[in-house]
């Protein structure tokens, strides 16, 4: 309204000046960009000082009565400003330059947005590009390698499984490490996407100093990571895309090779385990050799098809997408498939007081497991892979699948009961999440606005693991049915909800005075409710013909044995539980900015949470930060090489309520056996009994880190290279570990806040365009990269300095996970037996694990971080990145079992077995088998240096001319792509797959490489 | 529209400070909070169901079997328990280590009930018989485990020997020295009088807390702290009222049919631990640790104990070649599931034998030992001639050995005796216990060995700076 007035005005204005000044002429012409040398419709052209005012057409024209000596001012969004003085000429022709200032970014920080140029803490953000269609389920895994200081890796290749995200270094031992996951305002679960879509993203800020995620205080400490969701643009009209890809997955080859049937058998006999003859062994090994890893992994398929549509007028913008993904994993019976809707909505009222958003996605999927992944179980097709005796065959006669083997489950049958278990058996999970907020703000008065938000994070899964009775696990009732049962088969139902609710509310000052000094000033509550809740039962004796359903069941009141003492086998188990938490928290933040020059923050934010309510409920974290932009200073004009030059330094303190056990707080009595030293499961002669199931620490209290950070962001040479250099450092006081107590409490330790641990790092990133073209259809070629360098040191440990964790030690003044074992020193060229080094270096062939010592290496990586390149040339783009970790190291643990000479009756072997130590002389690896097993010793000699260097995407795709599809009157845009992820994979382990969360790893599901091929299509 | 506005962001801010505390003081639901745990004497008696469970005799035969000579290595070992059965022991060793945890987490929960008790008041009669109960049967429970606590952490059991804390209270951080053996018998004896006051008269039932088990307590104590005439007088009286088992009664006994000589067994039903577990594989009955053959080979010939102390049946009751222990074979249709036989009356009859021999009575003590052999093997024999105190002891040692086998207390018994016999476990090599392809090669563990008692486990030392390390595992 205020607009068209305005306009009518000026126009009338226009009109009645004509009449006034006699010596006015026409002066006309045209303005173009010159970045691209294009006519730039809308320029506003004034003439200073005077309401006369016209603006370029669509052809960059212009015409505007002036008199000489007045001074036309021409000015358009984010281009400089320019003033011409009218001279004689009639004709004003103008490029006008980009305006740095205005090409400032809005960047999303905690509970808003900021300028890029006003930011005062260490953020990273990635962009919607970065994301979009890439052929991971599981969002945090997408985002490997793509911010400087993130160290996200995963145990597993299963599809929708999360990773571990790890945010500058490791900042607890026994608590939550993972950053806080914030999308569209909602705190969501960090350890589970695999029910939303990843399309749906605009862009991801990482938040990484106290400064940027003091404001979330209570679980801020491992960082935050905030997701927003995409939105239609104001005034875009309706767009539609339809985006699809299909692919396919396979293994990655691992590092070593197995015993083919005819040297497993030739080496079997060399350990006196059969006596065939040459012939036999070649007989056998001509008739069956088989490759277990062929038949224990397979090619998945991978396919997903989304429709969006964003819709924007002038008030309001939507976003809508459904979208369908499925994904088979690499192993039978793992899959994913998933369904998801998104609408996001944003409406500004019209005198733009009042905004209104809302965000909502709802996602369905079901996801079917393969069974115990990373675990000793026989029916782990990963350790098949490995163990498979190659002299088995598993084909029927008629080339069929022999699903049966011998029948049983024990070693020998072991590759034929993963198979059985893969075919007949199910383990599956369904799941319903929606992640909603509805959120409004409204200006009461001048510069002064209140909002509130309501968020939900719902998940509601399903799980169903069922033994066939005529599966191997059944027939041989090799499940948790009672072992008298004689009816087999059971199944289990898990029914788990979480769902969690954030209220926020505010209000918030914001005024800019004198032109220079802005000033925003917010006060915030926040309320944070959980409620978990799980129900389920197992069920024993199953009707193979009624699969799933209750009447399959045997009934509980079914009896067998002897009448004199019946025998109930299937009374089904139950379990049902109930957990809520919840957090109040109320915070206020200061930002005062000085001539975009010079910026100062402050924050202090108190929280109370559930978790502490008997002991120290509440927790204050505060912050200060401050920046400078020297390239705004005085004596920085002039200088053409820094087009920005920022200085910040943050300080301050978050804190960790997910460090201490939900009730730690609380002395607990429960009625599961809680201190039955001779496992009973019960009270005496089968009651139910109150059992004290915890003791309290009465000085319980959170765990806070304490971050001081320097950062700098630069960009030269015309905005070439930019980036951002970070230092950091990090501690963690009140740090939670178990404190021993006596052993006579019937306990043997209890929580104490008791250690210390301290992280610091440096982290770079750049990005540099080798090749810029104005047109960007011409070639353009640029390189970015980041790598983060993380030190941790625990400081401070309770007892004497040493908490042995199995194979790695907590170990004052030394990383978090390192490796705690004695030094392997090879093999004794004279009679074959393991060396050792001792505690003072050395040579022994006595192991004795008082020998360990604190090795220099440990599980989290020193380095982390990504590096890639955009080539473009036409419609044609290039896109590489890499990803790697550095300096990491795990337990080889799936290796170490294929070079056990105990295990070869049981177990294939590795070929490096075949150059064992014979004879005195020998110079080798492998001990002689006689000196018996070494893997279960606590040595490093399967200590590996799991660093590795992946190119974790690669995509070439061609966008068709604009102009072609004009003519087509029905699409807008089109691009078809091909992909690939995990290409390439560098490393010195030995296994499938070098990226885990964990420190000894054993026969997991390894990550695959995938291929696919894309269409966006735009409407 | 702007006052509508106003009122939405009202109510907003109204609901946010109205539901704070609701957010922030939220109790455990599938647990309950100490202080409102125990607040009736109906709570008690769930309380005491867990004590009760706590009390694992199962510990005293699961460890002291295993390093005795009545075991050998079995032909299903693949490493299972063969560190102990070879002695190697130290602060870590877990069996060991359970004696320790068991018994004071049991000590713990009956401290936690009795506490709780006090700060309730029975409301009938009913109530009040129950709560008495509770009280005595908590007390006498405590008496236990610290004599089998003694039993295994003191190096004897004279009154000046350092022993272990004796605990009469909620530990929580609390750091407890080493009592003697001294303190630690009058807190048993304390808490025995204490428990004899609670416990009905007419208490009966073998599977609770009777006075009868309250004088076989005392009788066995009386016999390790040498005071003999007690431990005679109360063997004497329990011996009165529990006669020696016939043959077939006493293979009833171990299948938990027949009760004849039981003065007092914990009751083991479907979902408690299986006995046999200690020594075999349950679901297959494979022996990882098998009955030694010197013990199969000293059984006499038409004595039952043959039957109760070894079969070589499988679980699916298929012979083999396994000598395994068939002490728990079974009952109600689960194999290897057994009540813990604590005490039974040939024990008394054995404690009168030795207590006799060690006051002089060598005759008496003789015949009380062939009383039991009569009754085993169904005939009436001579009584042995003993012409010493050792020549009593080795005796007496032999007939327990045969008679409590697998019951925990041959570990104890050579402990406590080796002063007379100056003998430790010898393990046969003629018979193949040890040596040879027996699997270990540990025969001999010497009379003044430090491993005749157990170490303090690690953990303790760990959260207690107080307690000393038993001597020779430093």
């Amino acid at each position: 309204m205020k607009l068209k007035l305005t306009w009518l005005l000026t126009l009338c204005m226009a009109f009645m000046m004509q009449f006034s000044f006699a010596q006015e002429k026409t002066v006309s012409g045209t303005v173009t960009s010159e970045a691209d040398g294009l006519p730039l419709p809308g320029v506003n052209v004034i003439v200073k000082n005077t309401s006369r005012g016209a603006q370029t057409d669509f052809d960059g024209i212009y015409s505007i009565n002036a008199s000489e000596g007045e001074i036309l001012v021409f000015s358009f969004v984010g281009m400089k400003t320019v003033e011409i003085t009218v001279g004689a000429n009639n004709t004003i022709n103008l490029t006008m330059q980009e305006d740095a200032e205005s090409l400032d970014e809005v960047v999303v920080v905690a509970y808003g947005t900021e300028k890029a140029s006003n930011v005062t803490s260490a953020i990273s953000v990635v962009k919607s590009e970065s994301i979009e269609q890439v052929p991971n389920a599981s969002l945090d895994q997408v985002l490997q390698g793509q911010a400087a200081g993130l160290n996200i890796q995963t145990s597993s290749g299963q599809p929708g499984a999360s990773g571990t995200i790890i945010l500058r270094g490791r900042n607890s031992v026994q608590g939550n490490i993972e950053p806080l996951f914030v999308i569209d305002g909602v705190p969501v679960n960090e350890d589970n996407f695999r029910s939303l879509n990843s399309n749906d993203i605009e862009n991801v800020s990482v938040l990484k100093d106290a400064s940027a995620s003091a404001l979330y205080g209570n679980r801020a400490a491992g960082g935050v990571i905030i997701v927003t969701t995409k939105k239609g643009k104001k005034g875009s009209g309706v767009n539609i895309q339809y985006r699809s890809l299909y692919g396919v997955s396979d293994r990655i080859d691992p590092g070593f090779d197995l015993m083919n049937a005819q040297q497993y058998l030739t080496y079997q006999r060399s350990r006196g385990l059969n006596s065939l003859s040459d012939a036999e062994i070649s007989a056998i090994a001509a008739q069956t050799n088989t490759d277990w890893e062929e038949l224990f992994f397979r090619q998945g398929d991978t396919n997903s098809h989304e429709v969006n549509i964003s819709t924007g007028t002038e008030r309001t913008t939507t976003f809508s997408s459904v979208s369908y993904f499925e994904q088979e994993g690499i192993t039978r019976r793992s899959n994913l498939k998933r369904f998801t809707f998104r609408n996001n909505t944003s409406t500004t009222s019209s005198n733009d007081k009042f905004n209104f958003n809302t965000n909502l996605t709802l996602g369905y999927s079901k996801n079917d497991q393969s069974s115990n992944p990373g675990s000793g179980q026989l029916d782990n097709p990963f350790i098949n892979a490995y163990i498979g005796n190659p002299a088995l065959n598993p084909f029927n006669p008629d080339g069929s699948l022999d699903i049966f083997g011998d029948g049983t489950t024990g070693f020998a049958n072991s590759p034929i009961v993963a198979l059985n278990q893969s075919i007949l058996n199910t383990d599956n999970t369904d799941e319903l999440k929606i992640v909603g907020n509805i959120a409004a703000s409204l200006e009461i008065f001048k510069n002064i606005r209140v909002g509130g938000s309501v968020g939900m994070d719902y998940e509601q899964t399903n799980r169903v693991q069922r033994i066939d009775p005529t599966s191997l696990r059944g027939i041989n009732n090799d499940t948790n049915n009672p072992t008298a049962a004689l009816i087999f088969g059971s199944q289990a139902n898990t029914s788990f909800r979480d769902a969690t609710f954030n209220v926020n509310s505010s209000i918030s000052y914001s005024n800019i005075f004198n032109e220079k000094h802005s000033l925003d000033v917010s006060v915030f509550t926040e309320y944070f409710k959980e409620h978990i809740s799980s129900y389920g039962f197992e069920a024993f004796g199953l009707d193979p013909k009624l699969p799933f359903v209750s009447a399959g069941f045997t009934s509980g009141n079914t009896t067998e044995g002897p009448a004199t003492a019946p025998l109930y086998n299937y009374i089904p188990t139950v379990t049902a539980t109930l957990t809520d938490g919840g957090l109040f928290s109320y915070f206020g933040v200061v930002k005062y900015d000085y001539d975009n020059k010079y910026g100062l923050q402050a924050s202090i934010r108190r929280d109370a949470s559930s978790r502490f309510s008997k002991t120290n409920k509440w927790g204050t974290f505060w912050s200060v930060s401050a920046k400078w932009n020297i390239h705004n200073e005085k004596f920085m004009e002039g200088n053409t090489f820094f087009n920005d030059l920022k200085l910040r330094a943050s300080y301050g303190t978050t804190g960790n309520d997910r460090a201490a056990a939900r009730f730690g707080s609380f002395s607990l009595v429960g009625t599961a056996a809680g201190g039955n030293t001779n496992g009973s499961t019960q009270g005496y002669q089968g009651t139910t009994g109150y059992w004290v199931t915890q003791v309290n620490n009465p000085d319980l209290k959170w765990e806070t880190v304490v971050q001081a950070n320097i950062g700098l962001d630069y960009s030269i040479w015309d905005r070439r290279i930019s980036g951002s250099l970070d230092v950091y450092h990090k501690t963690t006081e009140d740090l939670f570990l178990n404190q021993p107590i006596s052993t006579i409490s019937g306990f043997n330790s209890i929580n104490a806040n008791v250690g210390e641990m301290v992280n610091k790092g440096i982290e770079l990133s750049v990005n540099y365009d080798i090749i810029r073209n104005n047109d960007p259809r011409d070639f353009q070629w640029s390189v970015n990269g980041n790598i983060a360098y993380n030190k941790n040191e625990i400081t401070k440990l309770v007892g004497d300095g040493l908490i042995e964790t199995t194979r790695t030690a907590l170990s004052e003044g030394d990383p978090f996970g390192s490796f705690y074992a004695v030094r392997w020193a090879g093999v004794n060229p004279a009679n074959g037996s393991p060396l050792y080094l001792d505690l003072d270096g050395n040579i022994t062939e006595t192991y004795t694990a008082d020998n360990r010592v604190i090795l220099d290496k440990t599980q989290d990586p020193r380095y982390v971080g990504g590096f890639g390149t955009n080539v473009s040339y036409g419609g044609f783009a290039l896109n590489a990145l890499f990803s790697y970790a550095a300096e990491q190291y795990r337990y080889n643990g799936s290796l170490a079992v294929v070079e056990d000479p105990t295990l070869v009756t049981i177990s294939n072997q590795a070929t490096s077995i075949l150059r064992e130590w014979t004879q005195p002389g020998d110079m080798t690896d492998i001990p002689a088998p006689g000196f018996g097993s070494t893997r279960l010793l606590l040595t490093d000699r399967y200590i590996e240096d799991a660093s590795f260097l992946r190119l974790r995407n690669v995509t070439l795709s061609y966008t068709v001319d604009r102009d072609v599809l004009e003519k087509t009157n029905i699409f807008t845009g089109i691009r078809i792509y091909a992909q690939g992820q995990n290409l390439l994979t560098f490393t010195k382990w030995r296994g499938f797959d070098p990226e885990s969360n964990i420190n000894s790893t054993f026969f997991e599901f390894p990550t695959p490489r995938t291929y696919t091929v894309g269409v966006d299509i735009n409407f | 529209m702007k006052n509508i506005k106003f009122r939405l962001f009202g109510f907003i801010l109204l609901v946010i400070s109205y539901s704070c505390n609701d957010a922030t003081d939220i109790l455990p639901q599938n647990t309950i909070p100490e202080e409102t745990a125990f607040e009736t004497v109906e709570d008690l008696v769930l309380g005491m169901n867990a004590v009760f469970s706590n009390y694992a005799p199962e510990q005293n035969f699961d460890f002291g079997s295993i390093v005795s000579d009545d075991t050998k290595v079995g032909e299903d070992n693949g490493g299972q328990r063969i560190n102990e059965h070879n002695w190697v022991i130290t602060a870590n060793t877990f069996r060991a280590n359970q004696v320790w945890l068991g018994n004071y987490a049991l000590i713990n929960s009956i401290n936690r009930v009795l506490a709780a008790a006090e700060g309730i008041t029975p409301q009938n009669a009913d109530e009040q018989a129950t709560y008495n109960s509770i009280l005595g049967e908590c007390y006498a429970l405590r008496a236990i485990a610290h004599l089998d606590l003694m039993a295994h952490y003191s190096t004897d059991y004279s009154a000046g020997t350092a022993s272990v804390p004796y605990v009469d209270f909620v530990v929580v951080l609390e750091q407890l020295p080493r009592n003697t053996v001294g303190e630690v018998v009058t807190g048993i004896k304390a808490d025995l009088t204490t428990a004899e006051g609670f416990i009905d008269p007419a208490q009966s039932d073998v599977t609770r807390i009777t006075r009868d088990f309250i004088t076989a307590v005392r009788a066995r104590l009386a016999l390790y702290e040498g005071d003999n005439s007690t431990a005679m007088t109360l063997s004497s009286q329990l011996m009165a009222n529990y006669p020696l088992a016939n043959q077939a009664q006493y293979v009833a006994m171990f299948d938990d049919t027949d009760n004849t000589e039981v003065i007092f067994k914990a009751d083991r039903v479907q979902g408690d631990p299986l006995a046999g577990g200690s020594w075999m594989f349950t679901n297959s009955g494979g022996s990882f640790i098998e009955v030694s053959n010197e013990l199969v080979s000293i059984i006499p010939a038409g004595d039952i104990r043959t039957v109760t102390i070894w079969t070589n049946l499988d679980a699916n009751f298929v012979a083999d070649t396994q000598e395994r222990v068939n002490k728990y074979p079974g009952s109600g249709g689960n194999r290897y599931l057994n009540d813990i036989k604590v005490f039974r009356s040939s024990e008394m009859v054995l404690i009168n034998a030795e207590a006799r021999a060690r006051t002089g009575d060598l005759g008496g003590a003789a015949n009380m030992v062939q009383s039991i052999r009569d009754a085993r093997t169904g005939t009436t024999g001579t009584a042995p001639v003993y012409n010493s105190l050792a020549d009593a002891i080795t005796d007496i040692l032999f007939e327990r050995r045969l008679e409590l086998a697998f019951e925990g207390h041959r570990f104890i018994d050579v402990k406590r005796t080796r002063d007379i016999t100056g003998l430790g476990f010898v393990r046969s090599e003629a018979l193949l216990d040890c040596g040879g392809t027996s699997g270990t090669s540990n025969c001999v563990l010497p009379a003044n060995d430090h491993r005749f008692t157990l170490p303090i486990p690690a953990a303790e030392l760990d959260g207690n700076a107080n307690i000393e390390q038993t001597p020779g595992y430093n």
